[in-house]
């Protein structure tokens, strides 16, 4: 394993799935969570709660895959939420002043509650 | 200080780029830079050598030389592809985000953190990036 390797697990809920992220968003790691995010839209799972906590980095493939999953879940009447982001991260979306597209919870546990 | 690394076009070798590009800026610029700063640079960085990973039709390898000055830090990046200048490239706009397209959104990153010049010489591109010490 690379260290730009990204991880992804997935835990369903009742009201919503909450996909555990670990690792760096970048060029190579984008298209397969892309894909996976998809995925669990297409099985109707349209309230997602991404925990960033464990992303130390994302570039603008990263950010591009949220805009798109964003934009796919909201057209199902879904939601998604970024939860837990770190600031080295949040500074992207912030560079980009694109931080209103998105909805962000300081934790996973406050995002349950956005929900 | 002059650091140079080449890499043939691909993305796991773009990926190696990054990794030594952050040991750079942590080794050599650590002093003149916030770890905001650094970040920033090399996710600038990072985003000029995807660009043409991704986009380049021509380019075989990618050079990249990495200068310290007394008041700025200097990147100069060189593919052999086809012509292709980033500055004249448009910013996209936020009804574009809403709907769910990224086009552009690389350029408009690395153009927001560092200054940039392009230029063509010997069928090559050359990004010239810098950015002051503050």
């Amino acid at each position: 394993m690379s260290e730009s390797d990204l991880h992804i697990s997935t835990q369903d809920k009742k009201s919503h799935t909450t996909v555990k992220l670990a690792g760096q968003i970048d060029a190579k790691a984008a298209p397969n969570l892309n894909h996976k995010l998809h995925e669990l839209i297409n099985q109707g799972k349209t309230n997602l709660i991404l925990d960033m906590g464990g992303v130390d980095y994302i570039s603008s493939a990263g950010i591009g895959t949220f805009l798109a999953i964003t934009k796919a879940v909201k057209g199902q009447g879904g939601q998604m939420i970024l939860a837990g982001v770190i600031d080295e991260v949040q500074d992207v979306f912030d560079l980009l002043k694109i931080d209103q597209v998105f909805t962000f919870a300081p934790s996973v546990a406050a995002a349950e509650k956005k929900l | 200080m002059s650091q140079s690394l080449t890499i043939p076009k691909t993305l796991p070798k773009s990926q190696e780029a990054r990794t030594w590009l952050s040991s750079m800026l942590h080794s050599e610029f650590a002093e003149d830079f916030s770890p905001k700063e650094r970040n920033r640079i090399l996710l600038s960085l990072d985003e000029a050598i995807t660009n043409i990973v991704d986009h380049s039709q021509q380019a075989s390898t990618i050079e990249i030389t990495l200068e310290r000055h007394n008041d700025s830090i200097k990147v100069v990046i060189v593919d052999d592809g086809e012509p292709f200048d980033p500055l004249t490239y448009p910013a996209p706009a936020m009804e574009d985000h809403l709907q769910g397209k990224d086009h552009g959104l690389g350029i408009h990153i690395l153009l927001q953190i560092m200054e940039a010049q392009y230029s063509r010489s010997d069928n090559k591109n050359y990004l010239v990036l810098t950015k002051k010490i503050t």
